[in-house]
């Protein structure tokens, strides 16, 4: 394993620990006193874990040569613990649920308008386990068994959403996999295409062309910014190659996603780069995993090519990720770099541009005196209200918010890897995910209001 | 030196780091005035529980059961910017936080000066209780102390311009508010409950009531 990948899956799996530590905190703060005792069990066997991963954490970062970490197969356990963790995580379903986010739902609003506008209505469940599903329409179902149901109700779909991910907006690009398999099943996509043709000898392969088919719904949509998290979840799966009755094996997944990418052809330098140093992670990952017969007996790349086929026909046009300029794209990142929310933007040329103006008007006010000022004046009052015309921010968009935010993350993390890390450092790390949380949400929450805001 | 508009303009559109951020600024035109910029009403308020609480002592506990102990006795309030949402209604007497829908970053050598609308004012509400300056350097959302001193329920809705800030150029502060030694409100991006209880007299306090209840000298 080498030091970057070993550190990485280090920051990956001390977020996810430390994202449990805030769902029960969370919690503590909604549960009623009759749970409370429940809520301490579960806080000292989280603590226990920590404990522990932190003195394997400490070991790792001691280690002069990073080979080591290889020998001793430290990080290997660190990943086992992730495990143990979402053994635990089912278990506190007795807690009371908190409510997700509100930019949850702009999110979503925004990344399917056209879906969300033709009488789809969609709630967000906060649920215990790791995991994300859909319920992709609650009337058909009731309508099934209550046959006095009214005729054509909406459709009420709803997506679930790891809790302890709730205020994590990079991985909600999750729910815009369920949201294909809500429009795969309203479409009937996979159905069309596979039926026929399906391998005998492996029945589950209907069920995982269905998969493919709501993975490439979301990458249509979410552009890299799906691939991204998809590959950090596969990073730290403890056997990322192991057989799923329910889902295509994660790197055949992730296969397609690169296929799809690259087909989209539309992508920025520092995208492409951020996108090959992730493949890189994941295949030295999973090089020594041992692969599924399954994996040969498909013939993915024609699976691939049909599931692309059928999507085409359904996800429109406007539906599809567009990649941002590359001046907004970097400008986005650095904004974020450095804090900053990011949910309008004002091109960099043409604030230098106002810059220039507004400081040669400045000027022209200082050394124009006298009866001639007053001549000026109103020349003057012309000049500043062009400049405010100019200036003229517009709102971004969620996908484009999240591409740029893992991007941020990435570059973030490599930053944290490449420092020479200590234990006292660990608690850092978590405090930048956090604040990179929150900068996130900031930046979509205010969109639909400049939106609405600048019509009038 | 207040800025006036233009200067304000010149500010926000510098290319380094002497630049204001005001993110998301909506439309200038409509939140420029002449010596000062309107900011807008965030999405998140702050209500106490009352009917839990009897009183607020920092010296009693340590920071973090007192961090714990303010959020759990806190109401958060999400409100969405549209009417049929129903906006947030404060009422006579009532003290809530909320925050700027803006995240401010000021430059190091500009300091800033919270104030309320006119309009707003003249009907009971004040937007700040004595909090509204805001140091060189720092960055983040700007936090209202909402009141109503009028008479009726006032109703807010998310993205209303109910306060206004001012920019004073000051000598390029060499400690600026991040390099404090103790800062706590940087780089928030929502509306942040109050964290007096990180007032490094409070360990001092903490300190001697430990001692006074071991029965030590004081």
């Amino acid at each position: 394993m080498t030091p970057r990948l070993s550190r990485v899956l280090l920051a990956l799996v001390l977020e996810r620990f430390s994202r449990f530590t805030k769902y029960l905190e969370d919690v503590s703060l909604i549960c009623s006193e009759s749970e409370r005792e429940l809520l301490e069990f579960f806080n000292e066997l989280l603590h226990r874990v920590d404990e522990r991963e932190i003195e394997r954490a400490t070991r790792i970062l001691s280690l002069p040569d990073p080979a080591e970490v290889e020998e001793t197969d430290a990080i290997n356990s660190l990943i086992s613990a992730v495990a143990e963790m979402d053994i635990l995580l089912p278990e506190t379903e007795v807690f009371p649920r908190q409510r997700p986010s509100l930019e949850v739902y702009d999110f979503l609003e925004k990344a399917f308008p056209e879906i969300l506008s033709d009488r789809w209505q969609v709630t967000v469940v906060l649920w215990p386990v790791y995991n994300f599903a859909v319920e992709p329409d609650l009337a058909e179902r009731l309508k099934e068994k209550l046959d006095w149901m009214i005729e054509r109700p909406p459709k009420h779909v709803a997506v679930y959403l790891a809790e302890i991910e709730r205020d994590n907006p990079l991985m909600w690009v999750f729910l815009a996999h369920e949201m294909g398999h809500a429009l795969d099943e309203a479409k009937n996509i996979g159905n069309s295409i596979f039926a026929p043709e399906a391998p005998a000898q492996i029945e589950e392969y209907p069920r995982w062309i269905t998969e493919l088919v709501a993975d490439t719904i979301a990458i249509r949509v979410l552009g890299p910014a799906y691939f991204y998290a998809f590959t950090s979840l596969t990073l730290l799966d403890s056997n990322p190659t192991r057989f799923y009755s329910s889902h295509p094996a994660l790197h055949k997944r992730i296969e397609m996603l690169k296929q799809e990418l690259d087909l989209m052809g539309v992508l920025e330098n520092k995208t492409k780069e951020v996108i090959n140093e992730y493949s890189q992670l994941v295949m030295e990952r999973i090089k020594d995993e041992p692969k599924f017969p399954e994996d040969t007996i498909i013939n993915w790349d024609d699976a691939f090519n049909k599931v692309r086929e059928a999507v085409n026909k359904e996800v429109k046009e406007s539906h599809k990720f567009k990649e941002i300029n590359r001046k907004e794209s970097e400008a986005l990142a650095a904004l974020l770099g450095r804090g900053i929310p990011i949910s309008s933007f004002l091109d960099e040329e043409l604030r230098h541009s106002i810059n220039e103006k507004a400081k040669q008007l400045l000027h022209n006010l200082k050394e124009t005196t006298g009866v001639n000022r007053q001549k000026q004046l109103p020349n003057f009052k012309k000049q500043l209200n062009k400049i405010i015309k100019d200036f003229n921010e517009k709102p971004t968009h969620p996908v484009k918010i999240l591409n740029a935010g893992w991007i941020d993350r990435w570059n973030e993390l490599l930053d944290w890897c490449s420092r020479a890390i200590s234990t006292n450092e660990l608690n850092k790390w978590w405090e930048q995910v956090q604040k990179g949380d929150a900068i996130l949400k900031k930046s979509m929450e205010a969109i639909p209001i400049h939106e609405e805001l600048r019509k009038v | 030196m207040i800025l006036n508009e233009l200067q304000i303009i010149e500010r926000l559109s510098r290319p380094d780091e002497t630049r204001i951020s005001i993110e998301p600024l909506i439309n200038l035109g409509g939140q420029l005035g002449p010596s000062s910029i309107d900011v807008r009403l965030g999405t998140e308020f702050k209500v106490i529980r009352r009917q839990q609480y009897t009183h607020l002592d920092p010296s009693e506990k340590e920071p973090r059961q007192i961090e714990l102990d303010v959020k759990k006795y806190t109401e958060e309030v999400l409100v969405r910017f549209h009417p049929q949402y129903g906006g947030f209604v404060l009422h006579p007497g009532e003290f809530a936080l909320g925050s700027t829908l803006e995240y401010i970053c000021l430059p190091n050598d500009l300091a800033g000066r919270l104030e309320g609308r006119s309009s707003w004012s003249r009907i009971g509400l004040q937007c700040h209780v004595t909090g509204g300056f805001i140091d060189p350097g720092f960055h983040g959302t700007i936090t209202f102390e909402l009141c109503n001193l009028g008479t009726v329920p006032i109703r807010l809705y998310v993205g209303l311009r109910v306060a206004q800030i001012a920019f004073y150029e000051v000598s390029e502060s060499l400690k600026p508010y991040p390099e404090k030694m103790y800062t706590k409100y940087f780089g928030q991006a929502g509306t942040g409950a109050s964290r007096f209880y990180k007032d490094y007299e409070f360990d001092v306090l903490r300190k001697l009531c430990r001692r006074a209840k071991r029965g030590g000298a004081l």
